[in-house]
């Protein structure tokens, strides 16, 4: 167990940027809400040019910067176990191990974090090491303090967490990527990720991942919700889809700047 | 408890220094609270640990007044038993005296000694046992030498002779054992006893033998007798008369003899008795003889 995660927080950025799908979005507080503030559209962090980085700085405060990925470059894997070691380095032998099991890349090249979600299930979120290492330097270089590195999806179920009856899954839209995780009293037992060209082609998805879970977790989902910050996107497909096979969708106030940390 | 997940990979995280001050001071306020109350357990227990003390203290002072009082007790108890074995040991001395036959014994010695030899002092102790010293005096030696022949059925032994102007001394000691003698006297009225009991049984193994000699003779006599036409009932008539008058003799002889020993017994065991009262009369009129002239 660490102690350190219990004892030692980490002080909030005062304004955030989130890397979409081929755009990027600043986030600032205006009245003590986070507010979109900009939208740099057809960018994307990690082809970014100078003249791209200076336009951001531009519009970001000499001040703390995080920043908010989707989930296109992390690998989300739900370990479970007969039990989980107390020791935080017995229980990363062990992820580890089992990682390397699944995982056919080599788990030296990510950084690696897990999470204990209850009794015996661990949440194994694997980010390219290469990759962060690109966009501190980027930041770095430009005088931007980014002290702040997350997910979104992470931050959406840390969201839906603080509600008193949660969906039992929920679709984070992100243009083309759709990631769908399931949650049994707000802990996650099965995350799916799949890209689509066409908005037609998430219903499907949707349905075929629900009927899968249904199969093999005899979960029977009732409630769902849809997070998307991409403009111009319509579910209504996916929500006739879902009335059909009698899941409701929850609406809920607060359902702004769900992909920004709490 | 629902736990958020903190995921948070950035390089350069900055450290929420309220929130760790805060989380300082109330762990520091927490550990404060927990020596405090450490330390009030500790003084709380101390106190409890001192009046335990007081109170053993208090006990261990009981205990050593109780050693010394037992301590005392012993020493009187000892006391006590010493004076009381010194009190048995007098009983026992005083029933040693007691049953010392000292008159039997001198009524012994007056039957042994002849004519014409006289004790000029004699010394019986209880503590010597039977042992009795005798010193004689006699004009002749013969008279003398007849008081040791006397005196030699008692394990006599001469100490010392002498001869003074024709007057002869002589120094023995002998053993009288008339303690004995009473032993043997309870011996013989047990046996009396027995004797007097085994009379009775003989007595009875007369009668039966009587009678089972009666019923052999009258079976031999009705064998024996040929049977007759004439006069066969006046026959076994007669002999049965005889045969029963056989029998009424014997046992009355038997009968007789048992009691004619009884008697004589009786008559034994009578004069023991009667010798024995007259012994211990003597003793107790001696004793208060004694006690007179000892009160004188």
């Amino acid at each position: 167990m660490d102690i350190t995660k219990f004892i030692i927080n980490y002080r909030q950025p005062s304004q955030y940027i989130f890397g979409g799908e081929n755009y990027i979005e600043i986030y600032k507080p205006v009245d003590k809400v986070f507010k979109r503030t900009q939208v740099f559209e057809n960018t994307s962090l990690f082809d970014i040019d100078n003249y791209g980085i200076e336009e951001i700085k531009r519009e970001l405060a000499d001040k703390e910067t995080g920043l908010i990925l989707n989930s296109a470059n992390f690998i989300f894997n739900i370990l479970e176990f007969e039990k989980i070691p107390f020791w935080e380095g017995l229980r990363k032998d062990l992820v580890q191990w089992r990682l390397q099991k699944v995982f056919p890349e080599d788990i030296g090249l990510y950084e690696h974090d897990f999470f204990k979600l209850d009794k015996n299930k661990l949440l194994s979120i694997l980010f390219k090491r290469a990759l962060k290492e690109q966009l501190e330097k980027t930041f770095g270089e430009n005088g931007i303090q980014l002290v702040y590195l997350g997910n979104s999806t992470i931050e959406i179920m840390n969201h839906l967490k603080k509600l008193k009856t949660g969906p039992d899954f929920f679709i984070e839209v992100d243009k083309s990527l759709s990631v769908v995780v399931f949650l049994n009293n707000s802990v996650p037992y099965y995350i799916r990720k799949f890209r689509s060209d066409k908005d037609v082609d998430i219903t499907p998805e949707i349905v075929k991942t629900v009927n899968f879970v249904k199969k093999n977790y005899s979960i029977v989902p009732a409630v769902y919700t849809i997070v998307s910050n991409a403009a111009g996107f319509g579910f209504d497909a996916v929500r006739e889809q879902l009335s059909r096979l009698e899941i409701r969708e929850l609406n809920f106030e607060q359902k702004k700047n769900l992909l920004l940390p709490a | 408890m629902k736990m958020k997940i903190k995921y948070n990979i950035a390089k350069n995280k900055k450290l929420d220094t309220r929130k760790f001050f805060l989380f300082c001071v109330g762990a520091l306020l927490f550990s404060v609270l927990f020596i405090a109350l450490g330390v009030n357990n500790l003084a709380v227990q101390d106190k409890k640990l001192s009046t335990q003390k007081k109170t053993q203290e208090q006990y261990k002072t009981r205990l050593n007044d109780m050693r010394k009082k037992t301590g005392e007790y012993n020493e009187g108890i000892r006391r006590i038993n010493s004076m009381w074995r010194s009190r048995v040991r007098l009983a026992n001395s005083l029933i040693v005296n007691k049953s010392f036959n000292t008159v039997g014994k001198l009524d012994i010695i007056e039957e042994l000694l002849p004519v014409g030899v006289y004790i000029k002092s004699i010394s019986i102790a209880a503590e010597n046992k039977s042992k009795v010293q005798i010193s004689l005096v006699s004009d002749a030696y013969p008279r003398l030498f007849e008081a040791y022949k006397n005196f030699s059925k008692y394990d006599a032994a001469i100490l010392n002779e002498s001869v003074k102007a024709g007057i002869y001394n002589a120094a023995i000691t002998v053993i009288l054992k008339t303690e004995k003698k009473e032993e043997v006297t309870d011996k013989e009225e047990i046996k009396g006893k027995e004797e007097a009991k085994d009379g009775e049984e003989l007595k009875d193994k007369a009668v039966k033998d009587d009678q089972v000699k009666d019923e052999k003779i009258k079976d031999r006599a009705v064998k024996d007798e040929p049977v007759k036409d004439e006069e066969p009932q006046d026959r076994g008539k007669v002999k049965d008369r005889a045969v029963k008058d056989n029998a009424v003799r014997d046992r009355g002889k038997a009968k007789d003899k048992v009691v004619k020993e009884k008697k004589v017994k009786g008559a034994k065991l009578k004069d023991r008795k009667v010798k024995d009262r007259k012994l211990k009369d003597r003793e107790k009129e001696k004793e208060e003889v004694k006690e007179k002239d000892e009160k004188e």
